[in-house]
Order: C-alpha cells, then structure tokens, then sequence
C-alpha cells in the first residue's frame, strides 16, 4: 500500500515537473564583473507587464547595459494596470508597457515625464491547426474575429485589462462579445501563458503576442499561427520615466540613462536581432526616430 | 459588476461546499478509523495523511491539471476548466487535513467510547456514526478548517479552473485578477466580502449545533 | 459455557492477569472481586473480547459489556438507549422508555445525558444495555459511585433481567455484600490470579487464604 503510494506520487511529480520544464528559459549571457564605477544610487527599478518579462528581451540585453554603466536594473512584472499602479505608488523608475491608452493617462495624470515609443511588434491570432473559423485568409484582424463569432468558435480571452486584452478589445470594438451569454468566449482572467494552455487545451483561438507564443511552443502542439501582422494588430511598446516631481525617490539618472540607452543604436542593434537564434525570427522591430 | 460578483460567490460556496462535503464524507470516518482501528498500516496510513497536508496547493492543482489535460488519462472527460475539477484538487488538499484533525479529535474520547461501543455490540457502521456524532462539536472546528482551506485557496484553483468568467471564476481568483489590473483597493474590498461570506458560514454552523441541545 | 485456558496478559512485561483454566456455566451468575489492579477489570475485557491477549477463550454467544469507565453519548437520554437498537422507531422508543421506567430515569427521558448526575448516568448505562439481549452479560463496577438508592435500583434491575434472560452474569464489584446479593459464585483475584472461587457465603464467612480473610474483614467494620 505504502509502496504503491510512493510509486504513484513518483510518478506525478515527473508528470508535473516536465510540465514545467517546457517553459523554463536560460538566461543567456550572464552579467561578468563591472568594470565601470557603480553610479551614486545604482538600482533602477523598472515595472513591466509580464508578457514583456516572458518574452525573454529584457534578461537578454539588460546585462549589456548593467555591465557598461554599472546599474543594476530590477525587473518587476505584473500585468500592465498593476505595473502601472505599482508606478504611481512609487515604486519604479520608469515603466514599460504596451497599452497606449492607460500610459496616455499616466503621463496626463503626471505620473509620467513622457510617453516615448521605441518598439513594435505584432499580435497574431493563434488558433486550432484545422481553423473551425476559416480565418486564415482574413484581411485583418477585425474581420477575423467576426468570422469566429459568426461560427461560434471558441475564443480565450485575457479578460484582465492587460495591454493584450485591451488592444483585443478595440478589435472587437462595438461587436465586444459579453461573456455572460456567449458561451464560446472564454474570459480567463490570466497571464498570456495560461491562456494559450487553455486555447490549446479548448481548441480555442487567442489574441497573442508572438514572442510568447513562440517561447511555449513546444507545449502548445495544437495551435498554429493562423493570422498574423494584420494593420490593426500593431503593438507598440514604449517606456516612460517617472515623474519626479509628482513621485518621491525617484532614481531619475537612472531611468534617464536606461531610456538614452534603450534609443541608442546599441540597443537597437539587440533588439532587432533578438528571436533570429532561438526562433528563427525576429521578435520586435525598432521604431527609428 | 454587482450580477457578476454574485455569480462569482455563487460558484465559490458552490466549489467549497462540495469540496467541504465530499473531504468529510471520506475524511471523517477514514479519521476515527486510523485513530481507533486494530489494523496493520494504520501508522502509515497516519504518517501518510500527516505528509499529505503539507501538499502545496499547486501540486496538488498540477496533478489534477496532467490527470485531466487534453492528453491525459482522464483527458476525455472535458472536465478541465469546470468546477468539477476544481472539486477534486480541492478535496485532494482537504481530505488528509479532514483526517488528521479528526483523528486528534477522537483520540480524546477514542478508548473509553471504543470499549463502550463494542460492549453494546453496535456494528462498524453504528460505532463509527457514533464517534462522529458525539464528538460533533470539536469536529464542526475541522469541518470548518477544511471549509476555510477550500475558500481561502487559489492556487490549484486557478490552474484547474482557470479563472473563467461566468464560468470557474472565484473569489480568491477574482482578488488575483483584481490586483494584477492594479486595482488594489478593489481587490481589497473583494477580500472583505470573502472575510465576510467565511463569517456568516461559521455563525451559521454554530447555530446548527448549538441549537440542537436537547432534541437529537 | 464459558471457558479461559492458560490466559495471560502483560503490559511491557507487568503481568496483570494469569488465569490456568476457568469455567463457568451458562446461565451462571457470578462476580469477581479483589482489591483494585487485582485484575478484574482486565478479566472482563478479555471474556468481552475488547483487548488483546494470550491464551485460550470461548465465549458462545452474544455478549454485552459495560466497561467501568462506561461513556454516555452526547444525545437525549431516550437516543442513548435507542442507539443500539434496530427495527422501527416507535418499537425502539417503547423498549427504551420501559427499560428508562425500570431504572428510574423515565421523567428525565429528553434531556441530555451528559447533564445528568454521577448516579443518573450509572443508572443510564444499565438501561442501555438492558434493552438489548443477551446470552452473556458483563458488568465493570456497575455501582461504583452510586449511593444506596440508586445502588438498589441498579442491582434489582440486574437482577430481574438476568432471571427473565437466562443469561450469564458476570460482575465485578468491591463489595463482598453486592456479590452475595447478586450472584451465587464468587471468583476472588489477588494480583491477577485466582485466590479464592467459592460461594459468596463461604467467603464471607470462611476465606481460605490470608488476603481472603484480610479482605472480608474490612468489609465487617
């Protein structure tokens, strides 16, 4: 009895613990000793939304930086309305979001020095490799999610006021459809990752963005591309600097020399080659100034 | 919001109802028989349960993820993602609390009652009732525990039910979402009413028992 | 009938009990007394087969044991002596309050039974066994704490059901008296042996060995 127990729970921690390894990521690159004298205040606390953090860029040229300048750049994510609340509480420096509205009014607010956009990419619509729908051959993306709607298929939606969600929701602009009675729209409330397990799991469709998509591949065997850089699926990632005169301990040297660092030719140079090794691809492209 | 907040509450007494229920109906009685059984295993049986407590809730959430995913064993049941699935992690993580309380429940009252039960010739099934009901006023605080357990739980819950509005969203799921939109406040306000909902049920099962003073 | 063959229980290596053989015939009524630890109690739990032990032990038939440190069920009165029974409600509910009239217990039949007093709740766990029937019926100490009264009621309950029944009886009590009252066999333990099985009248009057004599002496001042 005792044995067979320990055999089974043997067993489901394997299960489980290969669940988990598909997802793991290497940092690539890390940081060796700095050689440049650290700067008075050397943390820079950037708040960002997960789906950036899960992207693997930051891990993958941040160090870069870190090692020039001696910073040393704390990444937090939450979803994009609790990185930008953890912000105006105070605490971050400057914030790194893909909501154009919400960081609209946190600049407006005075929260924000100035909204400055330095990088898109695009949202693709994933979906069962059979496409119930017939989707693929859509213009864009709104015509897309009329033809999903109109065939009832199933859609998992973030439902958690994320840039993700937000950006889906001005696709579906008035047609929005309302949980409560369509059954087929699935409102999950989760990060990215789930979400795409769950489409996976529900043979769904599902607004992401590509570079999650492409670093859960390997668990996510029965979804596809199925629509991709549509005009109305641009996503633009910017970073603000937070305000120093409405918040107090701000790190603004910092946050201005990550800024500069971001827009400088380096840092695009990365950004532009990040995704060709391990994806084949590129995951973003730079906006040029 | 306010429909919506009661369909939320809704399926969270739903969920930890029958979680509570389901623990109980096999927590109690494999309880009193580990506390007062003569059988080989019964210490490990003890130890087991006493491990088993101390099972994150996410393993827990895990297994019953892989038992029920599209490829998994069970895969064909559809039951991912429904409260169904969230029963059974649930009852997988209350069911060694239910046993291990009871069984320091009984151990109180367990020899002399045993030997009292046997000398009346009462069967299995009568003397096991028997310890449940007169020990029901110390098992009604682990009845409550493993209500509170079920309520207060999230993560399991939000890997097996995936927080689906309209569907398997609960309140501890709600209050996750709630502050990952950075609507802490509101978050907050959301853990008032759970607070409150966990109240009314312990009022509620006190009366249950105290009411009962002379007619059982 | 009943029947013990080299019966021995230790507990880590203290023997309390050790019995060579013993019989005792159906319908037999019998009581066991000694000094406390004398093994009494120990002697009925093996016959009532709720302890383990070594040895050899018959016991035909359907025994009722009523342990010393008997508990009463957190219900009413009336369900504590119902409890053990089966068959239709108003049947088990008639049998109970008869058994609660004959015990004196019959007005306080709807209150619960842990609020009754010490000599009330002994009254109360007679009636709960005596509703049932039995070929085999042991009692642990039945008065033990139970004033002269109530001690009458107790032994005249006993009395009348093992005489109805047929069964055998089998008490353990301190009083050498209550044996005489009870029973027509007195089986006497000292240090978990047999020291003296005789008549009740034969022990009070005429102890064989010298905790005999010691032991009935106290019980004549």
């Amino acid at each position: 009895m005792k044995k067979l127990l320990v055999i089974l729970m043997a067993i489901a921690m394997v299960f489980s613990l290969a669940a988990c390894g598909g997802t793991a990521e290497e940092t690539t690159g890390a940081p060796e000793e700095t050689t440049v004298k650290a700067p008075e205040n050397p943390t820079i606390r950037m708040s960002t939304t997960t789906s950036v953090n899960d992207s693997g860029l930051l891990p993958a040229i941040l160090p870069v930086f870190e090692q020039k300048t001696g910073y040393k750049v704390e990444v937090q994510s939450a979803g994009t309305g609790a990185a930008i609340q953890k912000a105006k509480d105070g605490n971050a420096d400057l914030i790194l979001v893909h909501s154009k509205a919400s960081e609209e009014e946190f600049v407006n607010e005075g929260y924000g020095v100035e909204r400055i956009p330095f990088m898109f990419n695009y949202f693709v619509i994933v979906g069962p490799k059979d496409d119930p729908a017939g989707i693929k051959d859509c213009e864009n993306a709104a015509a897309a999610f009329a033809k999903i709607k109109g065939a009832g298929s199933k859609f998992v939606s973030r439902g958690d006021e994320s840039g993700t969600h937000k950006a889906e929701l001005k696709i579906w602009g008035e047609d929005k459809p309302d949980a409560a009675v369509d059954t087929w729209y699935i409102s999950a409330g989760q990060g990215m990752g789930a979400c795409l397990s769950m489409a996976n799991e529900q043979n769904a469709y599902c607004l992401t963005d590509k570079a999650t998509f492409l670093s859960n591949k390997d668990s996510l065997q029965g979804l596809d591309i199925i629509l991709g850089e549509g005009e109305d699926m641009k996503n633009t990632y910017s970073v603000i600097e937070c305000n120093p005169e409405k918040l107090d301990g701000v790190n603004t040297e910092g946050a201005k020399a990550l800024i500069d660092w971001i827009l400088s030719e380096e840092a695009d140079a990365l950004i532009a080659k990040y995704g060709e090794a391990e994806y084949g691809q590129a995951l973003f492209t730079v906006i040029a100034e | 919001m306010d429909k919506e907040l009661f369909h939320i509450i809704g399926v969270t007494l739903r969920m930890s109802f029958f979680s509570t229920l389901i623990s109980c109906i096999i927590g109690l009685p494999l309880g009193v028989i580990i506390e007062t059984g003569r059988f080989r295993g019964r210490r490990i049986m003890k130890k087991t349960a006493g491990t088993l407590m101390g099972l994150p809730p996410v393993v827990a959430g895990l297994i019953v993820y892989m038992l029920f995913t599209k490829y998994g064993i069970f895969g064909s049941l559809g039951l991912l993602f429904t409260v169904e699935a969230m029963v059974i992690a649930q009852v997988m993580l209350i069911t060694p609390v239910v046993i291990c309380l009871t069984a320091s429940v009984v151990s109180v009252s367990g020899k002399n009652l045993s030997e009292t039960a046997k000398g009346l010739c009462l069967s299995k099934s009568r003397s096991l009732l028997l310890f449940i009901i007169t020990n029901r006023k110390a098992l009604l605080g682990t009845v409550l525990t493993a209500f509170g357990r079920s309520i207060a739980e999230v993560g399991a819950v939000s890997l097996v039910g995936g927080n689906i509005q309209w569907k398997t969203r609960v309140m501890t799921t709600a209050i996750l979402l709630e502050t990952n939109k950075g609507k802490f406040s509101f978050a907050l306000a959301l853990g008032m009413v759970l607070l409150l909902i966990s109240l009314v049920v312990n009022v509620l099962a006190s009366l249950l028992v105290k009411g009962e003073k002379t007619d059982d | 009938m009943i029947e013990l063959k080299n019966v021995n229980k230790s507990y880590s290596e203290r023997t309390v009990l050790c019995i060579d053989s013993l019989e005792i015939k159906k319908g037999e009524r019998l009581s066991l007394t000694g000094a406390n630890g004398s093994g009494k109690s120990t002697l009925l739990k093996i016959i009532a087969g709720v302890i383990p032990y070594n040895g050899k032990v018959n016991v035909p038939g359907r025994v009722l044991y009523m342990p010393q440190k008997t508990v009463l069920f957190d219900m009413s009165v009336l369900h504590n002596v119902t409890y053990s029974l089966t068959g239709k409600r108003k049947e088990k509910e008639e049998k109970a309050m008869e058994a609660l009239r004959k015990t004196g217990l019959s007005e306080l039949y709807n209150k619960n039974a842990l609020t009754l007093s010490g000599g009330e709740g002994a009254r109360l766990a007679l009636a709960r066994i005596l509703v049932n029937d039995c070929d085999v019926l042991l009692l642990d100490e039945p008065t033990g704490a139970v004033d002269i009264e109530g001690t009458e009621i107790i032994e005249n309950a006993v009395k009348e059901y093992s005489e109805k029944n047929g069964c055998t009886l089998i008490t353990a009590t301190h009083s050498p008296l209550q044996a005489k009252r009870l029973s027509r066999r007195v089986i006497m333990l000292e240090k978990g042996e047999i020291a003296e099985d005789c008549t009740p009248e034969e022990l009070l009057l005429n102890p064989k060995t010298d905790f005999g004599k010691k032991f009935v002496s106290m019980w004549r001042y």
